[in-house]
């Protein structure tokens, strides 16, 4: 049984709108690839001793769209990143915020406590046991294509183990 | 009316501050800070007559920041917006005399239910 929840659609939907505005959208969507060179980003959680215990992959579309919108930053800095692959600083600040965020859909009340640890925007860079975590968290996932109003959409993978 | 929002993230103070004017408080008067000390000495400068803070922050917690407005013999109207809203956090708050807790996410409809004991619309 699962240590961690996940969010559903209805769930996900409440922490976006809340953190870009009204017209926000969250569906189903496909789950992202964990391994080095596709491009991903991942936020890891850690319990109360520093051991991981969850993730939260993005792509870049979302990692841009939502870097971008936190600050209101033009919607073609958005499009520039997506095109380059390349996120600016500020991006990856806003990111950050919204990954520590995303930690409240991954407890409740009979849960264990869980914090953002780090955000890695190389999945390269990822250590040991973060990736062994990914491996046995695989099964418990939830994938969502969440839409930020007057930005764009992008895939959003949140897995617990 | 001047309300003191502190949370060491500047996209979450920004947020906060739009969904103060969707609930209807865009008229109030918002001073920010990144950290509890920061908070501490806007305090000390010119007092808000509300205090949204966030918990966890470099330097001095919300917590720290609450006890210390204490210690000063500050009567300010309190309360914490943050991500962690656990039951022993809540306790804390209040004892501590946090007048309430707003866990993230929240809506526009949380803060005008909060605020309208605090604020005139």
């Amino acid at each position: 049984m699962p240590v961690y929840v996940l969010p559903n659609a209805a769930t996900l939907t409440k922490t976006v709108e809340m953190l870009f505005g009204d017209g926000a959208k969250v569906a189903p969507g496909k789950p992202l690839d964990a391994k080095p060179g596709s491009g991903n980003l991942i936020a890891i959680y850690v319990d109360n001793a520093d051991k991981p215990v969850a993730a939260v992959l993005c792509d870049i579309p979302f990692a841009a769209n939502a870097g971008c919108a936190l600050s209101m930053l033009p919607a073609g800095a958005a499009k520039d990143a997506i095109k380059t692959k390349k996120l600016e600083q500020t991006m990856l600040d806003n990111l950050y915020e919204v990954m520590n965020i995303v930690s409240t859909m991954l407890m409740d009340e009979h849960t264990p406590h869980l914090k953002l640890g780090t955000l890695y925007p190389d999945l390269g860079k990822l250590p040991a046991d973060a990736k062994a975590m990914l491996g046995a968290a695989a099964k418990n996932h939830a994938d969502f294509m969440v839409t930020v109003p007057r930005y764009g959409a992008g895939v959003l993978s949140l897995l617990a183990i | 009316m001047k309300i003191l929002i502190v949370d060491d993230s500047s996209a979450m103070r920004m947020i906060v501050r739009r969904t103060l004017r969707e609930a209807g408080y865009g008229h109030l008067e918002v001073q920010q800070a990144g950290d509890g000390n920061q908070a501490l000495e806007s305090v000390h400068k010119d007092p808000p007559d509300l205090i949204f803070s966030d918990w966890n922050m470099p330097n001095k917690s919300g917590l720290e920041f609450l006890e210390a407005l204490n210690e000063e013999g500050y009567k300010i109207p309190f309360g914490f917006v943050t991500t962690e809203a656990t039951s022993e956090m809540r306790a804390k708050a209040t004892q501590a005399g946090a007048r309430f807790l707003i866990s993230k996410p929240f809506t526009a409809e949380t803060f005008a239910k909060t605020l309208e004991s605090y604020v005139k619309k």
